[in-house]
């Protein structure tokens, strides 16, 4: 077991290794989707600056907490798109190329989300980080307050991953077809921005179970804001934990079932 | 129109109907994007106790997002990414020894699938928002948000056709395409009203290209933007695409030189 982990967590490594040479050699292009990659996280800000200077915002959240929780998706659904792209998947299953890569000893999921991500969206999680941090030190957040939201910001990172990869084999699966997922990646990251509550109840239950895009920007946000109790966050870990094992065993099961565009 | 740029057109109309399920796909997307802005904006309304903020009630912001939402098409430059294909290809060198004009040929390329999201995908939506919420458009209005639909596509591929024509020096222009795009949603209403904007922001904004985008057709459609001021808007954004119209043209003249002597 603790090979396997070693042995993957090797091959990630060294695949990151081997892509991020790859963009070394292209540097302006990388530079220029950095900066695309940040005007989403300015769109945010902006959009929420307005909000707050045209009216008393959204119920229960100050300006500088929406600014921690919209920074904290740009961080989220920047890791995630650095492990997987949906497009670019499902243009390698379609082409056939993935099948070269799905080789023993290697887990399957490991390559995937270690070859067909977006790199250039370290652009959102630079940016996203800079307005967290700025967000944070002015809603007076402390260290500990930090230390305690990581756990459950980094499962629910994980989830998403998972959910993501795993919806777009279902997609390909079924249809042939996966590239459409980024869309609803992309939509997804826009209801992330803001406090799931305005969403209402179906809202809540569906962007922490259905799409769980709140586990890794709201939870995180509404426990360091003290609007969560203890049991609350517990609840959101077990969920956390058991979708993470959901989608990963669904995601092996659908990577058994798969079959390449034959290139 | 010369019947070979007819058959280019209509050779371009076939291809795009093959995609008509992904148009729909997109269309339906594209609303679902605006429907989260809604929700958003509903709940700042609600919390706020505000019937209109800078002018702008909950109704005509609900519209307003749903019909920027189905003109999003609109917001990327097809032309951009058809050039920058065939420089990569070397098509270009074969098509500029056709007996068409490879600008005019590109742009009619690009014309049938924008024309058929427009009539599948925009129209229908426009119908059901005007029906549903009981607005009460006069002919002018209308004619005026139809010529405005068209110089907002004229102006985002002529700056399509511009940054496309680059390509011949940075080969990948679409991290360009996609920052251009952001900075239009984000400075040309299509995150929401400018209206919403700082007074003095929303004067200068209102003298770029930036608005013809989202602004200026989701205000003529809600009534944001008073009737009086459509011909002069109208006017301002003919101006932009005669302005940009210019600019491809030189920068294309340049850059065709450029063609020839690299012999891609």
């Amino acid at each position: 077991m603790l090979d396997s982990i070693s042995r993957n967590l090797k091959m990630y490594n060294a695949s990151q290794k081997v892509l991020w040479k790859d963009i070394a050699i292209y540097r302006t292009q990388f530079i220029v989707w950095i900066f695309v990659f940040m005007m989403s996280t300015v769109a945010s800000v902006v959009t929420i600056t307005i909000i707050y200077d045209v009216s008393s915002g959204v119920a229960g959240w100050s300006y500088y907490q929406v600014l921690v929780i919209s920074s904290l998706a740009n961080i989220m659904i920047g890791i995630v798109f650095y492990n997987i792209s949906p497009q670019r998947l499902a243009r390698t299953m379609r082409n056939g190329q993935l099948d070269q890569r799905i080789l023993k000893p290697y887990n399957p999921i490991v390559t995937m989300l270690s070859l067909y991500g977006t790199k250039t969206s370290v652009g959102s999680v630079i940016s996203g980080a800079l307005v967290f941090g700025y967000a944070a030190y002015m809603a007076g957040i402390s260290a500990i307050a930090l230390f305690e939201m990581l756990l459950i910001f980094a499962l629910g990172v994980v989830s998403l991953t998972m959910f993501l990869l795993m919806i777009t084999l279902l997609s390909y699966v079924l249809f042939n077809s996966a590239g459409y997922m980024q869309w609803v990646a992309n939509i997804a990251s826009r209801a992330a921005q803001y406090p799931l509550t305005i969403y209402g109840l179906p809202g809540i239950l569906l962007f922490t179970v259905g799409l769980p895009i709140g586990l890794a920007a709201f939870y995180p946000s509404a426990l360091i804001f003290g609007k969560i109790g203890p049991e609350s966050v517990m609840l959101v870990i077990a969920i956390e934990a058991f979708m993470i094992a959901v989608y990963y065993y669904a995601c092996k099961w659908l990577t058994k079932k798969y079959r390449s565009g034959g290139g | 129109m010369n019947s070979k740029y007819f058959s280019v057109f209509k050779v371009f109309s076939k291809n795009a109907m093959a995609y008509r399920a992904e148009i729909a796909l997109d269309a339906t997307f594209y609303m679902l994007s605006s429907l989260v802005m809604v929700i958003v904006w509903m709940a700042v309304y609600h919390f706020s106790a505000l019937t209109s903020i800078n002018g702008v009630t909950i109704s005509s912001m609900t519209i307003y997002l749903f019909v920027i939402g189905s003109i999003g098409f609109l917001s990327w430059p097809g032309i951009a990414n058809a050039l920058e294909s065939d420089m990569r290809s070397g098509e270009i060198a074969s098509s500029l020894i056709r007996p068409i004009k490879y600008p005019y040929a590109i742009f009619i390329r690009d014309i049938p699938e924008n024309l058929i999201f427009s009539l599948a995908g925009t129209l229908p939506i426009f119908i059901i928002i005007y029906v549903i919420a009981g607005l009460h458009l006069t002919a002018m209005q209308v004619l005026m948000l139809a010529i405005e639909m068209v110089l907002a596509y004229l102006i985002i591929n002529f700056i399509g056709f511009i940054i496309g024509s680059l390509a011949i020096y940075i080969t990948d222009i679409y991290g360009i395409l996609s920052g251009i795009t952001w900075m239009f949603s984000l400075l040309g209403g299509g995150i929401m009203p400018l209206l919403l904007y700082p007074k003095l922001l929303y004067g200068i904004l209102m003298l770029t290209p930036f608005p013809f985008l989202y602004f200026v057709p989701g205000g003529t459609f809600t009534g944001m933007i008073p009737a009086a001021q459509l011909p002069g808007l109208v006017a301002e954004g003919a101006i932009w695409a005669l302005v940009l119209l210019g600019i491809a043209v030189v920068v294309w003249k340049r850059v065709s030189r450029d063609i020839n002597a690299v012999g891609v």
